[in-house]
Order: C-alpha cells, then structure tokens, then sequence
C-alpha cells in the first residue's frame, strides 16, 4: 500500500512537473501550436480574397477577449466597445494591466494558447517583430486594403514584419515640447525655430527663475527622452544604425550628443532629475514654475487633469535640430492592437481591427480620447487647437521627418539597460566616456544574444 | 488468535490508507506549487530562455555571467548593506521597545501601534514612504520650514542614500514584529533569576548584559533568522519606492532577479540569480544555526 502511494505522489509530481514544463517552455510550445494554427490556416483560407470573405462570413463568436496595458483610456475603450457591440452585436472583455512587466509576460505567455487574448496592444517595430517573427500574430494586411490610402504607409510599416501589416494603430504619438503660453508671453518670447533661439529662450526664462524644462528620470525609463531627441534630429542616419545594432555606440554622433546634452544639464535648463513625470512636472508646469517639458503628445492627459487647456495655456512646438540644414524631425511612437494568431474568437478579432480601422470606429475613438487619428478621413474639429496643431504641422506636414521612438527603434534587452547608463549620466554628466562605453558593450551583448537566436 | 491478528492487520492497513489521503491535498499543493517551481527555476538556470524562442541548454553561461555582471555586483553589495542595517537597526530597536515597554501598564497599546505596519503590505509601505521622500514629500517641507533645506531635496537619487532611506521605511515596518518576539522572550524568564540576581547585588544594566541576554539567545535566534531571510528577500519596498533605480544604484538581488526576468525576459539568467540567492539565504540560515547549536 505504502508503494502504491509513493507511486502515485511520484505519478502526480511528475504530470504536474510535466505540465508547467510544457506550459513554460516558450518556443518549444510555439512551434507546436504553430502548426496546428497553420493547419486550420490552410484549410480556411485558400487566397487572400477568401480569407476576407471568410472573416466577413464566419460566425462571430464571443466575448471578444482584449488585453491592454492602457486601462487608463476607458472612456475610449468604452466608446469603441460600444460602437462595435451596435455594429455586430459583440460584446468586449477587457483585462487591463497597469504594471506593464506583468502585462508583457502575461501576453508573452498567453498568446501561444487559446486561453490568452484575442486581442491585445502591443508596441511597434522590434517588439511586434518579435512576436511576428515567431508566427504568434494574425496577418491583417487584407483588413487594410479598402483603408489602406487613409493611413500614412510609414506608420503602417511601424508595424509590418516581411511586408505583412500585424497591427492597427492605437495611439500615433508625436515628441514634442509642450511650452506655458502665460510665461512665454510674460518674457516676450516666441516658438523657437532653430537650436540658437531654444537656447536663448532657455537663458531667459533661467534669468529669470523660471526652470526651461521639465525632465526626470524617475520611474527608471524617461531618461532617454532628451539622448532621442538630440541624436535623432541631428543624425538620424546614425540614429537609426546605432539602433539596429549596425554601428557603434562609441562614435562622433554619439559624443556630440552627450555634449549637448551636457550643455544643457550643466546650464541649469533641466528641473531636478528626481522630479515625478506625471505628479510633479504637469504641476510645475501650470504654476509657470517649469515654462516648458518634452514628451509624447500623449502627455495632455496630464494636463487634461489639472484642467489645462491646450491653445490657451499650453502650445507645442517640434524641438528644433542644432546642426544647421537638418529637416524638420519628429520622434513619433505608434502603438499597434493586434490579434493573436490562436485567438479562441479570431473572425470576431479581425472583425474589431476592421471595425477599428474604419473612418467610424477612428472617429469615435478620437473624439473619445482627443488623440489625433492617424486615419486621414476622421475630421479634426473636435481637437482642441494644441492638437490641431500637432495634427497640421507634424502629421499634415510632407516635408516633416518622422523617426521612431527610441524605445521601439531598438531591442527591448536594451533599451532598459540603456536609460539606466542615461541615469548615470544625467546624475554625473562628466562620465559620458564612461557612459558610452558601457552602451556600446550593452549594444554589442544585446545584438549577439539576438542574432544567435535568430539563427 | 489468527482471525484477531488478521483484523488488526486489516485495521492497521486502513488505518495505513487514511493516514495517507489525509495529508494527501497537503502533499499535492506542495509537490505542485512548491517543489516541481523550484525544480523548473533550477532547470530554467541552465537555459536561455526567454518567453519567446525555445529553451535551449546553456550550461554554467547564467552563472558564469553573474560573476561577470557589474550590476549584480552592485545588488550584492546593496543586499549586504540591507542584512546589515535590518540586523542592527529593527533588531536593537525592537529589543529596546520590549525591555521599556514590558512592565509599563500601558504596553498592550503601545504593542498595537508598533505592531500596524506590519500589517500592511510592503507596497503599500513603499507608497507612504516614497511620498515621505519625495521632493514634494513630508520630509522636505518639515526641513526646509525648520531652515535645515533652503530647496527640496531628491533623497531616492544618490547611493546609498537611496538604499538608507528605504531601509527605514523596512526598519518602520518590522520593529514591531521583533519587539514582539522579543516580549515573548522576555515573559519566558523567571522573575526569581531576577530577583536572586538583584539580591547577588546586580545593577539593572549587569542584569540585562548577564541575565537577561543569554536568556533572550532562543528568541535572539529565531528573530535574526527571521532578519536575515527578510533582508535577502526584500522586493516590494524597494520595487515601489525606486524600482532598483537610478542607474540599478539601489537593486538588491531580489530585484535584479526580477528585473532580468521580467524586464529583460531573461528567464534563465533571472532564473540563476534566483538559484543563487537561495543557495545564499539557505547557506547563511544553516550556518548560523550550526553555530548557535554548537555554542549551546
């Protein structure tokens, strides 16, 4: 008897042991999935054309199951659910996420089965490439063709692997500074439109006791903020192959970066480091105690709190580059929605992304949110004229130059690591050397370990 | 006689049987949420997984790497300062807190109060005081008002500072639990050792150093042991309160652990930190029993 029990614990702990194994094991799994989906893949769908007739005609099935690390934008989500529920009659789950580690493995974890989302928001370039490249992502290319005119194709190739679009944007967020209308008049000064009339507006405002610009490194992610900006608009080239792990961190571009940057530090332009992002800057900002802060568009939710009207007290402008001849550049992030390959309800996924992408679903979704649409057909009025703004000069701009975000423009094992080596330099500006060599070690590590996974 | 024989046989089987499906349930949840976890995180050590791509077998690489990683040096360092400053600061405050309190008529209140924190979670302390340290917190508006600051000052920036001011945030929430150990501690010794010390002509503090401390050994191990395993493993403090940041400055190995594997999705090397730390924790527990045990 005493047998029989030690055999069944030891049954039990191996199943369980087993289990968790097969459940953890990432790849391996995948593949297997993978070829199951292949499978259904081929049976379902011979061309594209019946593809889109299939998710038209299939069977809706739900509730649709959508993962977010924006639970925050609830009054948009909600808009769009219902939008969407009134159009086919589905309903919308949504699991939202604050902590965006946990929201990452939980996809991460979740897309290889049926039991994760269907859909879920993800971030673009490397990181959707991840996913795509492991054959987790719903190809949504034949979804765009009757809108694709309406969307800028560099945003659309933000989040295309192999010529196959895999998300639908979300957010399409320009980098630029915010600046306090009030004490720019106060000053006397303008919008500046070179690096010389920044710096003057700075020293004014500094004359004055007035901080230039808001900036932190708290919460261990923004210090890049300002590397991006500097580096990008002056040598994009460089930025872009230092991104992809085809040059060095340890050159020229990357030098004069840091001693600009430094520049800036050293002449008091910048708030104390240890400033919070969101409860502190925005504060600062409406007492005229900070004039100016760099950072996505979506930072008016911030000001939208305090009840900070863009166009009365708060404008915008794009950051101008200090080498002369340089275009007008704009960092922009894009973040995509995505459908998971194993969706449990994935006509009804592709059915939401088409739902979406459409003039209706993206006019509700900004006039929700007050995000500019990146779909050229959603009317603009609503916006309020900061908005407008950006949606004019940076997006209705051809001659503007978007480049992306750091945080998407490179891989994800080192952007994190990278903003740590940025805090030491922000809290000691005379290490650049020393910062430098340490990214380009990060970097060299980084691509090494990512090219051998790839073989 | 065969027959009863038999019967007692029988019963002690069933008796047998029972006896195993009652700590059957107890048995399973162990087997399948503690043992086969630990068994797969030291598997994942020798592996470079990382959520996506397959698993593949690295060998010692993870470990190799630690010792190699200038941050987990960091973390080692400030892991230190942690056991040190959670095994002198809560440790002696507690003891203290104990011997004043223990004849006081009003000790059972002053119990509750120091024992509150520790009913809060580490969060939620993290929360308080970061706001405490804050530029906009508690502490830089007492001292700029009391002249001491002329401008708020970021205390979570620098290190150690960073490190310190956290550790009186943990030093806050477990004083009350090692005051109450060592109330316990203190109520277990006979007032006749006392009395008999006090008529050999024993002052109060030759009572305390000769008495009542080789007394409190018991409860002084239980509590260190307790410290110790604490201090290795503190995560939520220091995850709300600075995340490991600024530049890791303020990681601990727990931390590092979890930001190699959940931030960086390096499973397998967040998986070897993990190994190692328990090594550590458990190296350290039994050695200073060992000792203990061999003193007595």
């Amino acid at each position: 008897m005493r047998k029989f029990f030690i055999y069944l614990f030891i049954c039990i702990f191996v199943v369980s042991f087993g289990l968790m194994f097969s459940g953890c094991k990432g790849g391996e799994a995948v593949t297997e999935t993978t070829a199951q989906v292949e499978t259904t893949a081929v049976e379902t769908t011979v061309a594209p054309a019946t593809e889109e007739e299939t998710t038209t005609t299939e069977a809706l099935t739900g509730p649709l199951k959508l993962f977010t690390d924006k639970p925050g934008w609830q009054s948009g989500w909600d808009a769009v659910f219902a939008g969407f529920k009134e159009a086919t009659g589905v309903d919308v789950e949504m699991t939202g996420y604050t902590e965006i580690d946990t929201y990452t493995a939980a996809v991460k974890t979740g897309i290889p089965t049926a039991q994760g989302p269907d859909v879920f928001t993800w971030w673009s370039n490397y990181k959707i490439e991840d996913l795509a490249k492991e054959d987790l992502l719903e190809d949504l290319t034949p979804l765009f063709e009757p809108v694709k005119d309406k969307y800028n194709p560099g945003i659309l190739d933000s989040f295309s692997y192999e010529g196959k679009i895999y998300g639908a944007p979300v957010l399409v967020s320009s980098w630029i500074m915010f600046y306090n209308i009030p004490v720019f008049e106060k000053y006397g000064l303008s919008e500046p439109k070179t690096w010389d009339e920044l710096m003057n507006v700075c020293e004014t405002l500094k004359s004055n006791g007035v901080t230039p610009i808001g900036f932190t490194i708290g919460g261990g992610w923004t210090s890049f903020f300002w590397f991006q900006q500097i580096l990008a608009s002056n040598y994009s080239d460089a930025y872009y192959a230092i991104c992809r792990g085809e040059k060095s961190w340890n050159c020229d571009e990357i030098r004069k970066t840091f001693e600009i940057w430094k520049e800036m530090i050293d002449k008091g332009y910048f708030t104390d480091p240890g400033v919070d992002l969101g409860n502190d800057i925005p504060p600062m900002f409406a007492k005229g105690e900070v004039a100016m802060t760099y950072c996505g568009d979506w930072y008016t939710a911030y000001f939208d709190a305090i009840e900070l009207k863009g166009g009365e007290d708060y404008s915008i402008f794009v950051v101008p580059p200090f080498e002369q001849g340089r275009p007008k550049t704009v960092i922009y992030e894009a973040g995509p929605i995505c459908v998971s390959k194993n969706a449990q309800n994935k006509a009804t996924a592709k059915k939401f992304i088409e739902y979406w992408i459409s003039d209706e679903g993206q006019r509700i979704w900004s006039e929700a949110m007050q995000f500019v649409s990146p779909n050229s057909a959603v009317p603009k009025e609503h916006l309020d004229p900061a908005k407008q703004k950006i949606s004019t000069e940076i997006f209705g701009d051809p001659n503007a130059k978007l480049i992306v975000r750091f945080w998407e423009a490179t891989l994800e094992t080192i952007t994190l690591p990278a903003c740590a080596s940025f805090d030491k330099f922000v809290l000691d500006p005379d290490s650049a050397e020393a910062v430098i060599k340490e990214l380009d070690q990060l970097s060299t590590k980084a691509w090494e370990e990512y090219r051998a996974k790839q073989k | 006689m065969e027959k009863e024989l038999a019967k007692v046989k029988r019963l002690g089987r069933v008796n047998g049987i029972s006896n195993y499906l009652y700590v059957m349930p107890a048995l399973i949840m162990v087997l399948v949420f503690l043992i086969a976890p630990v068994i797969f995180v030291i598997y994942a050590s020798f592996t470079d997984w990382d959520l996506l791509h397959p698993m593949n077998f690295v060998g010692l690489k993870n470990y190799i790497n630690i010792f190699k990683d200038p941050n987990l040096l960091v973390s080692t360092r400030n892991t230190l300062l942690w056991v040190v400053i959670i095994l002198l600061v809560p440790m002696l405050l507690g003891l203290i807190l104990a011997v004043f309190i223990k004849n006081v008529w009003f000790s059972n209140q002053i119990k509750s109060i120091f024992y509150i924190p520790l009913a809060m979670s580490g969060a939620g302390i993290g929360i308080i005081w970061n706001w405490i340290f804050s530029r906009t917190g508690l502490l830089n508006s007492v001292l700029i008002s009391l002249g001491v600051l002329v401008a708020p000052k970021s205390w979570l920036l620098s290190s150690p500072q960073n490190t310190l001011a956290m550790a009186v945030a943990a030093t806050w929430q477990v004083t009350g639990l090692n005051m109450i150990l060592f109330l316990m501690g203190l109520q277990d010794i006979q007032p006749e050792v006392l009395e008999a010390a006090k008529i050999d002509g024993a002052n109060e503090w030759k009572t305390f150093t000769k008495i009542i401390l080789p007394l409190l050994k018991p409860i002084t191990t239980v509590v260190i042991i307790l410290n110790i395993i604490g201090s290795f493993k503190i995560f939520d403090i220091i995850w709300v309160m600075t995340a490991g940041g600024p530049a890791r400055s303020s990681e601990t190995l727990a931390v590092s652990m979890y930001k190699e594997s959940f931030s960086l999705y390096r499973m397998g090397y967040g998986s070897a930190i993990a190994v190692l730390l328990s090594i550590i924790v458990f190296a350290v527990g039994i050695g200073y029993l060992r000792i203990v045990g061999r003193e007595k």
